[in-house]
């Protein structure tokens, strides 16, 4: 069963080493744990942020680890945590009103042209397209708030199902459903007005 | 307000998805990781305050010990030469001449 797989019986026994006050042995977690956070968060989190964030997560991983059920997954815990720290780097972010809004120019409008018009079919690895999209990406989920943007990202890109989505964000399926069907329709119209579509 | 159509979304869906998963790696070096085990090291785990956890885990140990001092201190206190209220009243009636001169010393 994954349930049971996921869940290496070492977790269990460095878990309580820490609690038991020897917490020299979070450093094992660490190791064993630090290429997955990092996966999480780089996709998320801006390039210069991603260490910071990934400790912010490790600190809360360590203070959250009384509330852990030994019989839990932890693999999926410590993913849950990973997500909601990169939702909270973004409602900081927002609250700050420090969200860097890069411009769209006549290159990425063309660019959008383009993929509508095929060009871009047999392209996608190339190198120079694929700065371009990321442009317009991130131009487009800095336009979102904090709640959408996180639901936009592991629904529409990640391809979640909203149940797993809710069971990330600790949130209810019908408010990450809503919060989707709403999120996916303001990228849309956002997209729209770049083509020049009114 | 016209919108784009179903496909063309799906193309510039395809498109950002793989710009979504092509970020740059970070190299994690040994000083993020001395970096975060110090902060770490300056936590503690915030345990909360359970009292039936602290009762079993802590009050059970003490309660041989607590056994041990309990005989201890009854074997320092029969031991001892005490002069109980009962010995003190006892003592008067026997031989008043000489409590009197007790109470003159204070006792």
């Amino acid at each position: 069963m994954q349930h049971d797989s996921s869940l290496r019986p070492d977790d269990t026994e460095i878990i309580h080493q820490i609690l038991d006050g020897h917490t020299d042995a979070f450093e094992s977690l660490l190791i064993r744990y630090q290429e997955l956070v990092s996966k999480i968060v780089r996709r998320h989190v801006p390039h210069d942020d991603i260490t910071e964030t990934m400790q912010d997560v490790f600190i809360r991983v360590f203070q959250s680890l009384p509330s852990f059920r030994a019989k839990g997954d932890f693999k999926h815990w410590l993913t849950s945590i990973a997500v909601r720290t990169c939702y909270d780097y973004w409602r900081t972010v927002y609250q700050s009103k420090e969200t860097p809004i890069s411009e769209i120019t006549e290159k990425h409008q063309e660019w959008l042209e383009s993929v509508i018009h095929g060009e871009h079919g047999t392209l996608i690895e190339e190198k120079g397209s694929c700065e371009e999209a990321k442009e317009i990406l991130d131009w487009a989920l800095a336009k979102l708030s904090a709640e959408d943007r996180i639901v936009l990202e592991l629904i529409y890109l990640e391809g979640h199902t909203c149940k797993e989505t809710a069971k990330l964000l600790g949130w209810s399926v019908a408010n990450v459903k809503v919060r989707s069907f709403r999120s996916r329709k303001k990228l849309e119209k956002i997209l729209s007005e770049v083509m020049g579509i009114y | 307000m016209k919108s784009m159509n179903k496909e063309n979304l799906a193309k510039i869906k395809k498109m950002l998805t793989v710009a979504y998963y092509e970020k740059e790696t970070v190299e994690i070096g040994e000083s993020w990781k001395s970096r975060v085990m110090a902060s770490i090291q300056d936590l503690r785990p915030s345990h909360q305050v359970d009292f039936i956890e602290v009762f079993q885990r802590i009050l059970w140990r003490l309660v041989p010990v607590a056994c041990g001092l309990i005989i201890l201190l009854g074997i320092a206190v029969s031991q001892m030469n005490l002069i109980s209220d009962y010995e003190l009243v006892d003592m008067m009636f026997e031989d008043p001449a000489d409590y009197s001169l007790l109470a003159l010393n204070g006792y």
